[in-house]
């Protein structure tokens, strides 16, 4: 959608002159239209493009799978024969030289066409709207939900995945301190994910020799299951018990996507040394008693093709030994150093003593998170953890958004995309 | 496995760099920063998943980290490091450790090339007795051939509803995604108006599920019923990427045009039972940092509209034709009926499947399918492969990565 849009001292009336045409000019070599729109606003668009978008009933796909238009039948080129605009009907009609369908006539909506315009601003605008933002944690706190405000209900179940969508993390307390509530809780929002740990599972000091996870050890930063080519999305912790006896093990949080923008900013050598050297992250077991292979090699931040940050990778658990070319070793430490020493940073992080109740479900494609080493002394800490995709989770956002009649813009989620 | 043996150990005139030479000729070349933060001393060295015994980002490492003195043997070398944040500490690796994880170039191009896919023949289609999966030996076997040729066909599988998901939850974790974890693939005129799958018609060659970041791995489609009195139906396969190396090599320009500009693909639909919005932007063919194809994104029934800059709609479009025809090329195409009791198991994640239209003359074509995660079945394959002392190498799978 075009910034003017959302203006807001536009009428609604000078709204819909975004979708009402001054003029239509055809390019001298007949392969693009340039649009004028009554807003002042200027589309171009190609014929390729126009001809496999048609939306007339032969063409326009309405069952998902459809695949009604074989492109590599068309010839190299196919100029536009003729354009017009059908007033009415709000649509333009194209017909082409080469066309492959008898008696064919490309029909595109005009509301459609602007809403699908790809100048640079309105890329630009697509990529801005859903950019993260970001809090400072120093300042901020994690401000919790509470549970009473928003169970059994759409609207409540949309604030909460509103916070993890936007801000990465919601934080509810007063929660049942009942197993079986993170799996109906959870599962009320998507499919869990069904790893090798099993559906769920719990997470206390055992003195495990198999993951430093059962343990009473400081865990740093870090996104689970980095050894996964992508890493299991939402994640949500249930405190069963923390007992008063404990000392330590406040848990850890901080924003990854907001440190590589840092490094990008304060060190834009060292944030292009990440995107393009990867590192080896490995889990290799064969003794524990779910014996395991996972290897894979991908860059601990990475860039889609508008240089936008779409994910990161961030587990010095699970790294693995750097192979890579020999001149490139020195500035992958040095850099990765850089990184961590900022998502590292104190005002970056928020700290969070859990208590039985409460609940933090974050999108593990974008927080990281930690657990300070503790001291039982006699007592318990212990909780349980499942995780969601992330894009399932951004799904029922996006749903639950549409039943309640509120706009929703689906943020970045670090699933790779930029949308 | 052999044994390396060091002849010779010098460090660099900046002290930053060690040279070994090895008995059998080879030369190794490592920095001192990735000396100490893989040092493979017992302080050092993970034993527990999750540990990280060194803290690279210590404000008392140096930024440049020098060798202060290397000695070595035939089969280990010791090093110290100037200012080390443990005091008298002393890097450690043994011989063999430090030759398999040598980085010149030589070695890390035998890691890719050792696990490249072959393509095989499509005029062969490979066959595996369910019965063999009952022994590990057997399973392994199985396995390695899906990762091999890119698929199987499992025969004489019990006919029994939901053998598909009895059989995949022995292997590998199902993957519950959109449509559940037990699918029928049959004509049904409702359920055809929500997923052309449900109808008579054939489908063109696609990867399911290419809106998720990440598609399930494995697909299985077990034939529940499949009578003899229907016409057509065929299943068929290509193995993308090898179409994507002749198109490589056929048309380089536009190869690259595909790995830039990404494509869009979405499933919004408000309206039906299980409502979802699900949109993502990647480009059609993904590489990794040494420029090897390690995944892709096709499914021209899922595409969404393209928005990318203006001057790169039309290469766009031109390089997409060029690999759609390449793609229907019918030497690369498997194609095989199923029977009743054949399941086919093929790497989502590698094949482009399709389907021949069909007419049923009054009989019925049932399948029923369910997904398998393809990093946990490597993972089961490399771990059955080291127990029954095989030496495997673990196979490129097409989920991202050459390794």
């Amino acid at each position: 959608m075009d910034a003017e849009s959302t203006d807001v001292g536009r009428g609604c009336s000078e709204a819909k002159n975004m979708f009402k045409i001054s003029n239509i000019e055809t390019s001298f070599a007949r392969n693009f239209i340039e649009i004028k729109w009554k807003d002042d606003h200027s589309s171009r668009y190609h014929n390729h493009w126009m001809r496999f978008n048609c939306h007339c009933p032969k063409c326009f796909r309405v069952i998902v799978g459809q695949q009604r238009i074989n492109c590599s039948l068309f010839p190299d080129e196919f100029p536009i024969l003729h354009v017009h605009e059908d007033e009415e009907k709000a649509e333009i009609h194209l017909n082409y030289k080469g066309e492959v369908f008898t008696d064919h006539e490309t029909i595109l909506p005009l509301e459609w066409l602007r809403n699908h315009c790809y100048c640079d601003r309105c890329l630009s605008n697509m990529i801005e709207e859903r950019q993260m933002k970001f809090a400072l944690p120093s300042k901020d706190g994690l401000r919790p939900l509470h549970y009473d405000s928003i169970k059994d209900s759409k609207e409540g179940l949309f604030r909460v995945l509103q916070r993890v969508m936007e801000d990465g993390i919601c934080y509810v307390k007063g929660v049942p301190v009942k197993e079986q509530f993170l799996l109906d809780f959870a599962e009320s929002i998507g499919p869990l994910v069904d790893s090798t740990y099993g559906k769920y599972f719990k997470i206390q000091d055992l003195g495990s020799t198999d993951s430093i996870t059962d343990t009473r050890e400081f865990l740093t930063f870090h996104t689970d299951q980095a050894h996964y080519e992508s890493e299991l999305g939402v994640q949500f912790f249930h405190c069963l018990r923390f007992d008063e006896e404990v000392e330590g093990g406040e848990s850890i949080i901080a924003d990854m996507f907001q440190a590589a923008e840092i490094l990008r900013k304060e060190s834009p050598n060292d944030f292009r040394v990440l995107t393009k050297v990867p590192c080896t992250f490995a889990t290799i077991d064969y003794n524990r008693k779910n014996p395991a292979y996972y290897e894979t090699r991908k860059t601990v931040i990475e860039v889609d093709c508008d240089d936008q940050v779409v994910a990161v990778h961030f587990n010095t658990g699970l790294d693995s030994t750097v192979r890579v070319r020999e001149d490139l070793i020195e500035n992958y430490y040095r850099a990765h150093k850089k990184l961590w020493k900022i998502i590292t940073r104190p005002e970056l992080r928020f700290t969070h003593r859990m208590r039985p109740g409460d609940l933090l479900v974050f999108n593990n494609r974008r927080v990281a998170h930690g657990r300070e080493a503790f001291v039982p002394n006699g007592g318990i800490r212990l909780l349980q953890s499942t995780y969601v995709n992330v894009e399932d989770v951004r799904s029922k956002y996006m749903v639950l958004g549409h039943q309640l009649g509120t706009e929703v813009t689906p943020t970045k989620i670090g699933n790779r995309s930029c949308i | 496995m052999a044994d390396y043996e060091i002849r010779d150990v010098q460090a660099s005139s900046h002290k930053n760099i060690i040279q070994v030479y090895w008995e059998d000729g080879h030369v190794s070349r490592f920095h001192s920063c990735w000396l100490r933060f893989n040092c493979r001393c017992q302080i050092c060295k993970k034993i527990t998943v999750g540990q990280h015994n060194i803290d690279k980002s210590d404000p008392n490492f140096s930024d440049q980290l020098t060798i202060e003195n290397a000695e070595f043997t035939k089969s280990d070398v010791k090093l110290t490091i100037v200012r080390d944040v443990i005091k008298d500490h002393v890097t450690y690796f043994d011989a063999n450790w430090l030759r398999e994880y040598c980085y010149c170039d030589q070695c890390l191009r035998k890691i890719i090339t050792d696990r490249q896919m072959k393509f095989a023949d499509p005029r062969k289609i490979p066959k595996v007795d369910c019965n063999e999966l009952k022994s590990d030996e057997g399973t392994f076997r199985m396995i390695q051939k899906v990762f091999d040729v890119g698929f199987v066909i499992l025969t004489g599988v019990s006919q029994k509803e939901g053998s598909v998901v009895e059989i995949g939850e022995r292997l590998a974790p199902i993957v519950d995604q959109t449509y559940g974890k037990l699918f029928n693939v049959i004509d049904d005129p409702k359920a055809s108006k929500e997923n052309v799958a449900s109808s008579t018609i054939g489908l063109p060659f696609h990867t399911d599920q290419c809106h998720y970041e990440r598609g399930p791995g494995i697909q299985m489609l077990h034939a529940i019923q499949f009578d003899e009195c229907v016409e057509g139906g065929e299943s068929q396969l290509v193995d993308m990427f090898r179409v994507m190396e002749i198109f490589r090599k056929e048309s380089p320009a536009d190869f690259r045009v595909l790995t830039r500009v990404p494509i869009f693909f979405s499933t919004i639909d408000f309206k039906r039972k299980s409502p979802a919005y699900i949109k993502i932007r990647k480009p059609v063919i993904q590489l990794d940092y040494d420029d090897e194809v390690v995944a892709f994104n096709w499914n021209p029934g899922t595409e969404n509209v393209v928005q990318v800059h203006e001057d790169d709609v039309e290469p766009f479009y031109r390089a997409y034709r060029k690999l759609s025809q390449i793609l229907v090329r019918p030497e690369l195409m498997f194609q095989y009926r199923l029977r009743e009791g054949d399941m086919l198991f093929f790497n989502n994640r590698r094949m482009v499947h399709a389907r021949a239209a069909y007419k049923s003359n009054g009989g019925t074509r049932r399948l029923q399918g369910t997904y398998i995660d393809i990093e946990e079945l490597k993972s089961k394959y490399v771990v059955l492969g080291h127990k029954l002392g095989h030496n495997v190498i673990p196979p490129k799978i097409g989920n991202g990565c050459s390794i």
